[in-house]
């Protein structure tokens, strides 16, 4: 379950224990509590990553906080991050302004398996803010629309208001073989499309449920619902992915803050298979 | 008995109805017909007879709660190929919600009343009816749950700091 071992890694740099400074080149306010920062290293190399990785990002004096990485992995030179205030510390970075200074370690954790979708159809079905995770896996499927048959992403947002990235989200409906799909819990007056919970839109699917790798994001309560609704779809569980959020603190597999069951979330994760953990899902505080 | 036909294979070609007899399906056929709504119109209102069923052809409906001094509440959306309606099954018989079409639509209505006094002489078909429609109905159930556990609440609200 460790992630390094002393033979491994004999450094703190090799460790992944030390941030790297980073410096905010734009903060973008995306719904009344969540931003996207885009931090660019401020010497050395870009940090390259793969969809589905996140990072620790240390803000000075305040504290860190593992965020997904919800930015174009082909896009290098540029760290894109989307964070909700919760607390003091992702409300400091909330609150950052354009060249302000953070710390990054990173990236950390296993990807979304993009490489498992070659000539099959890719389904994203997020919830919340479950969406910003699996952006990058968006990304890099657009790239590569060659490479799969379809790419279906459902979506469910608390009210139209709160859905994230909506103007990405009409821009992607727009690509061939593309199908965006949008629900809500609350609707609102002048609100005219679906009303809700995200898993109702899987009836409006017309892929194979055989030939088909599902990427899951949301509140642990909607993974597991949607778990169960795809396997119900006909989707094998080996074939659905979720992206578990946990509190990591070392973010390389020793301390122990993130472990779930047999799992140590920010090495053997935060991307899992459903058989992996649907089960350890539902235990209660776990 | 052209038209009737025609319902026939339409309501056969439906996963609620997939398998059944021609018999129940000539039957069933027989207390349907087709109908089309307009944008805005209401297929039901809270409180009336709720004496019908309805699959949704094409198009999109909204299930509202009328609340007193406030909008109107949509509290679930329903699509091509959805059933709307299943309070025809369970007394007192009468409509718990608003259905509004969201869209023209069409749909094939169900003389529901008609159909519960044939599965009262005919339990066998009522038995196969009720597990029809009871996944429908607890699939609802579920989401309506979920819908209520407000899953994607700012932590503000939900009243947990991390």
């Amino acid at each position: 379950m460790r992630a390094v071992s002393a033979d491994e890694a004999t450094s703190s740099w090799d460790l992944g224990m030390v941030p790297r400074p980073f410096r905010v080149r734009k903060n973008r306010r995306e719904l009344n509590d969540v931003v996207t920062l885009e931090l660019e290293p401020e010497s050395g190399e870009p940090m390259a990553f793969e969809p589905g990785q996140f990072t620790m990002l240390y803000l000075h004096g305040i504290g860190e906080i593992p965020i997904s990485i919800s930015g174009d992995p082909s896009h290098e030179g540029v760290l894109v991050q989307t964070i909700r205030s919760v607390g003091a510390v992702s409300e400091g970075f909330c609150n950052l302004s354009e060249g302000d200074m953070v710390g990054v370690r990173g990236p950390f954790g296993r990807p979304w398996p993009v490489e498992k979708t070659d000539g099959k159809n890719l389904l994203i079905m997020a919830g919340g803010l479950g969406l910003a995770p699996v952006r990058p896996a968006v990304y890099w499927a657009l790239q590569n629309m060659d490479r799969i048959k379809k790419l279906n992403i459902l979506y469910g947002a608390r009210t139209p208001d709160d859905a994230l990235f909506p103007s990405q989200l009409l821009g992607w409906e727009a690509v061939d073989d593309v199908k965006v799909l949008l629900t809500v819990d609350r609707p609102v007056d002048d609100w005219y499309g679906r009303v809700g919970v995200v898993t109702d839109l899987i009836a409006d699917l017309d892929i194979d449920p055989q030939e088909t790798i599902a990427m899951v994001c949301g509140p642990d309560v909607m993974m597991n619902f949607t778990i169960q609704s795809l396997r119900a779809w006909g989707l094998d569980g080996e074939n659905v992915y979720v992206s578990l959020e946990r509190n990591m603190k070392c973010a390389i597999g020793w301390c122990g803050h993130c472990q779930m069951g047999p799992h140590i979330i920010c090495h053997d994760g935060p991307v899992f298979s459903a058989p992996e953990v649907a089960e350890l899902m539902s235990v209660w505080e776990l | 008995m052209a038209a009737i036909k025609k319902i026939a294979e339409l309501l056969s070609a439906h996963p609620l109805f997939e398998g059944f007899d021609s018999d129940t399906m000539e039957f069933l056929a027989g207390c349907a017909e087709n109908k089309a709504y307009r944008k805005g119109e209401y297929i039901f209102k809270t409180g009336e007879p709720a004496d019908k069923f309805y699959i949704l052809r094409s198009g999109d409906v909204a299930l509202e709660m009328q609340i007193p001094g406030r909008a109107r509440l949509t509290v679930q959306s329903l699509h091509t190929d959805q059933l709307i309606g299943a309070s025809w099954m369970l007394p007192p018989f009468t409509w718990r919600l608003d259905a509004r079409a969201m869209t023209n639509i069409r749909v094939t209505r169900v003389d529901a009343a008609c159909l519960r006094d044939k599965c009262d002489e005919n339990h066998e078909l009522g038995y196969t009816i009720m597990k029809r429609f009871l996944p429908i109905i607890a699939e609802r159930l579920q989401a309506t749950r979920m819908q209520l556990v407000d899953l994607y609440a700012p932590m503000s609200e939900v009243g947990t700091r991390l």
